[in-house]
C-alpha cells in the first residue's frame, strides 16, 4: 500500500504539480517580509493559486492511480533530446558561442543526425561563418564568450 | 498615406521584405508557429525604431498563416493551428488532383481577407479613439482583468492548470521592485532582478524552447516523403473561384475580424467558425469535406482577416487578442510605446504603418508564393535535425542580447524547462504569458484607482460595463467549452 502510493507520488504529472504548491507556499512565506502594501498582490495572488495547486494534486494523484501516463520509449527520446540540448549550452558555457556553434553543429550532426563526416564539417563550418558574418561583423551583437578562451587569450571575446 | 511612404523608406522596407521571407519560411514548415518565430526575432528589435520593428515584426507574422495554408492543402498537415481548417477540403482536393487550384483559390482568398483585416484596423481607429481618450486608471485596470478572464478561453481542456499557470504569470510579472515604495520583491538577493524579467527570455522559454526541443526528438524530416501529388496546375482556375465567390470571401473575412478581435477566441476557433458558416449557406453543402472549393475559400479568408481584428485591442487597449499578440504587446514595450491612447493619438503614425505592413506583407507573400511554388513545398523536407543547431544559435543569441549577461540564458532555460515541462504534461502555457504582461499594467492600476477614488472607482459607468463583460466572457467560455470540442489538437 504504502510502495504504490509512493509510485504514485513519483509521477512527473504529480511532481509538477506538487512543485507549483510548493513554489506558491514559499511565496505565502516569502511576502512576509514586504511591507503592507508590496504583500496585497502577492498574497491575493498566492492564496487562490494554493488551494488550486492543492485541488490539481490531489487529480494527478488520481490519474497517476489509474496507470502511467509516459511511455519508457518516448521518455528515452525526450531525455536524449534534453542532453543534447543540456551539452549544447555547457559547450557555450566553456568555449563561447562562436565555437560552439560549429563544434556542436558537427558533433551533433555526425552522432545524432548519423550525418556523413564531410557534410557535418560543412554544416558547421557554414553555420560558424554565418554566425561570424551575420552577427559579429554585420549586426555587432555581443556573443556569450565562454569560460576558456578569457582563460586562453587573456581578455574578452 | 504617409504612413505608406514610411513603411517604403530603407531601412523599413528591407526589414519588412527580411520578416515576410522568414514568416514565408516558417509558415511552410510545419511544427514552428507564428508565435514562436516572433518569440525568436523579438530580441533583434531591440536597437530599432517602433516602425522598422513592426514592419520586420508584423510583416513575419501577417504572412505566416498564409504560407501555412500551402503544407495543409498539399500534405493534409497544418504549417499552422490556424490552417488547420484549410485541410478539411483543400487536401482531399490536392488528392483528386486539383492542387493547384486550392492553392491558387487558398492563397487569393487570404490575400482577400487581409486586406479587410487591415481596413477594419484603420477604419476603428476613428471609432475607438474617443472611447480610449475617456479612459482612467480605473477602466485600463478593467481592461488587464477583461484580458486575464479570457484565460478561460485560452486554458485548453484544464480550467484548473489555466488559472494556475495565470497566477504564475502574475507572480512572475512581481519579480523586481515593487510599485509601492520601490522595494526589492523575489529577487533573492540578485541586483539582475531588479528590473524585473524581460519578456523577450519569458517568451523564448516557454515557447522556442520546448518547440527546439521537440524538433531534436522527432529527428526525421518536416514533412514525409510522397504523401500527396505536388501537381500544381489550374493555380489560375482558383483566383477565379474566389472572384465567383466574392460575397462569401468577403463574409468570412468579417468574421475574422469580429473574432479576432475578441480576445481569447484564437484563429483556429475563427477558422471553424467562418467553415460552418460557408457549410450552412452554401448550395451544396454535402461537398463540404470532400474537396469544396466553397470550404477552402472560408478557411483561407478568415485566417488572415483576423489580424486585423486581433491587433485592434492590442494596440488601443493593450489586451492582447491571442499569444501572438501577447508577444507582439512585448515589442511595443521594448521599443518604448505603450499600447492605449497615444497609439491612438501621438504615434497614430505607427499605427497606420501596421495596417500598410499587413497588407503590403500579404502582396508580396501571395506573389512570391505563386512564383515559387514548387520550390516552397521542397523546404518542408528538410531534416528536423538540420534546423535544431541553427535554432539554439537563435535563442542563445536572442537570450544573451537582453542584457548581454550570462544570467539572461540561465533566466532563457529556467522558463524553457516551465515550458517544457508545461507542454510535457499539457498545462498551457498561453495563460502565464498573458497574465505575466498584463499583471504589472493591473497591479499599477489597481493602486493608482485606489490613490485618486478609493474604492469609489468600482462605480464608474465603463468599470462597471467592464466587469459584466469581463464576467459574460468567463460563462460564454465556460459554456462553450463544455459544448464543443474542436475535431483536430490544436496548440495553445
Amino acid at each position: 500500500m504504502r510502495r504504490r502510493l509512493w509510485r504514485r507520488a513519483l509521477d512527473g504529472r504529480v511532481l509538477f504539480a506538487l512543485a507549483v504548491l510548493a513554489l506558491f507556499g514559499y511565496v505565502l512565506f516569502e511576502t512576509a517580509g514586504l511591507s503592507a502594501r508590496a504583500q496585497q498582490f502577492p498574497i491575493a495572488t498566492a492564496l487562490p493559486a494554493i488551494a488550486l495547486a492543492a485541488v490539481q494534486v490531489v487529480r494527478e494523484l488520481r490519474a497517476a492511480a489509474r496507470g502511467p501516463a509516459d511511455a519508457p520509449v518516448e521518455g528515452a527520446v525526450a531525455l536524449s533530446a534534453l542532453a543534447q540540448f543540456a551539452a549544447f549550452f555547457a559547450v557555450v558555457g566553456l568555449f563561447g558561442l562562436l565555437a560552439a556553434v560549429p563544434l556542436f553543429s558537427l558533433l551533433y550532426l555526425r552522432v545524432v543526425a548519423g550525418e556523413s563526416w564531410a557534410r557535418s564539417a560543412v554544416y558547421a563550418a557554414l553555420a560558424w561563418a554565418f554566425t561570424l558574418a551575420v552577427f559579429v561583423s554585420l549586426l555587432h551583437v555581443p556573443l556569450p564568450a565562454g569560460i576558456i578562451p578569457p582563460l586562453v587569450v587573456g581578455t574578452e571575446q | 498615406m504617409g504612413s505608406l511612404a514610411t513603411v517604403l523608406q530603407w531601412p523599413t522596407a528591407g526589414l519588412l521584405v527580411l520578416g515576410v521571407a522568414i514568416g514565408f519560411v516558417v509558415g511552410i514548415l510545419p511544427g514552428l508557429g507564428g508565435a514562436v518565430t516572433l518569440a525568436l526575432m523579438l530580441p533583434f528589435v531591440y536597437d530599432m525604431d517602433p516602425i522598422p520593428a513592426f514592419a520586420f515584426l508584423l510583416g513575419m507574422h501577417a504572412v505566416v498563416a498564409t504560407t501555412g495554408d500551402i503544407t495543409s492543402v498539399l500534405f493534409g498537415i497544418p504549417g499552422e493551428a490556424t490552417t488547420v481548417a484549410t485541410i478539411l477540403d483543400g487536401h482531399p482536393m490536392a488528392k483528386r488532383g486539383e492542387a493547384g487550384r486550392a492553392l491558387g483559390a487558398v492563397l487569393f482568398s487570404s490575400l482577400v481577407g487581409a486586406i479587410i483585416g487591415a481596413a477594419a484596423l484603420a477604419i476603428s481607429v476613428p471609432i475607438v479613439r474617443p472611447l480610449v481618450l475617456t479612459f482612467q486608471p480605473p477602466e485600463f485596470l478593467m481592461l488587464g482583468v477583461l484580458g486575464l478572464s479570457f484565460v478561460v478561453a485560452l486554458s485548453g481542456t484544464n480550467l484548473v492548470k489555466g488559472f494556475l499557470m495565470a497566477l504564475g504569470g502574475y507572480l512572475i510579472g512581481m519579480v523586481g521592485l515593487d510599485p509601492y515604495a520601490g522595494s526589492p520583491r523575489f529577487t533573492f538577493g540578485q541586483l539582475y532582478l531588479w528590473d524585473g524579467l524581460s519578456v523577450v527570455l519569458v517568451v523564448l522559454g516557454l515557447f522556442a524552447v520546448p518547440e527546439v526541443l521537440q524538433l531534436m526528438s522527432s529527428r526525421g524530416s518536416i514533412a514525409q516523403q510522397g504523401v500527396a501529388t505536388t501537381r500544381l496546375t489550374g493555380v489560375f482556375q482558383g483566383v477565379r473561384d474566389t472572384i465567383d465567390n466574392w460575397w462569401l470571401t468577403v463574409r468570412c473575412s468579417l468574421i475574422g475580424v469580429f473574432i479576432g478581435f475578441i480576445p481569447g477566441m484564437g484563429g483556429a476557433t475563427a477558422q471553424f467558425i467562418a467553415y460552418a458558416h460557408a457549410q450552412q449557406t452554401s448550395k451544396h453543402p454535402e461537398e463540404f469535406g470532400h474537396g469544396s472549393i466553397e470550404g477552402v475559400l472560408a478557411a483561407g479568408s478568415v485566417n488572415n482577416s483576423k489580424e486585423g481584428g486581433t491587433i485592434i485591442p492590442t494596440v488601443a487597449f493593450g489586451v492582447p487578442g491571442s499569444t501572438s499578440m501577447a508577444i507582439l504587446l512585448g515589442a511595443f514595450l521594448i521599443v518604448g510605446l505603450v499600447p492605449g491612447p497615444d497609439m491612438l493619438t501621438k504615434h497614430l503614425d505607427v499605427t497606420f504603418s501596421m495596417v500598410w505592413v499587413i497588407v503590403l506583407s500579404n502582396f508580396l507573400a501571395v506573389g512570391v508564393s505563386f512564383l515559387f511554388l514548387r520550390q516552397l513545398v521542397a523546404l518542408t523536407f528538410i531534416k528536423g535535425t538540420l534546423l535544431a543547431p541553427f535554432l539554439l544559435l537563435l535563442i542563445t543569441i536572442g537570450a544573451f542580447s537582453t542584457h548581454n549577461n550570462v544570467l539572461d540564458i540561465v533566466t532563457m532555460l529556467v522558463f524553457g524547462a516551465v515550458g517544457y515541462t508545461a507542454v510535457r504534461f499539457d498545462w498551457p502555457r498561453a495563460p502565464l504569458l498573458l497574465a505575466f504582461v498584463l499583471g504589472d499594467l493591473t497591479e499599477r492600476n489597481l493602486f493608482l484607482s485606489n490613490q485618486l477614488y478609493g474604492w469609489a472607482w468600482l462605480g464608474r459607468p465603463i468599470v462597471l460595463v467592464l466587469i459584466v463583460l469581463s464576467l459574460l466572457g468567463i460563462v460564454y467560455s465556460v459554456r462553450r467549452r463544455s459544448s464543443f470540442a474542436p475535431p483536430v489538437e490544436l496548440a495553445p
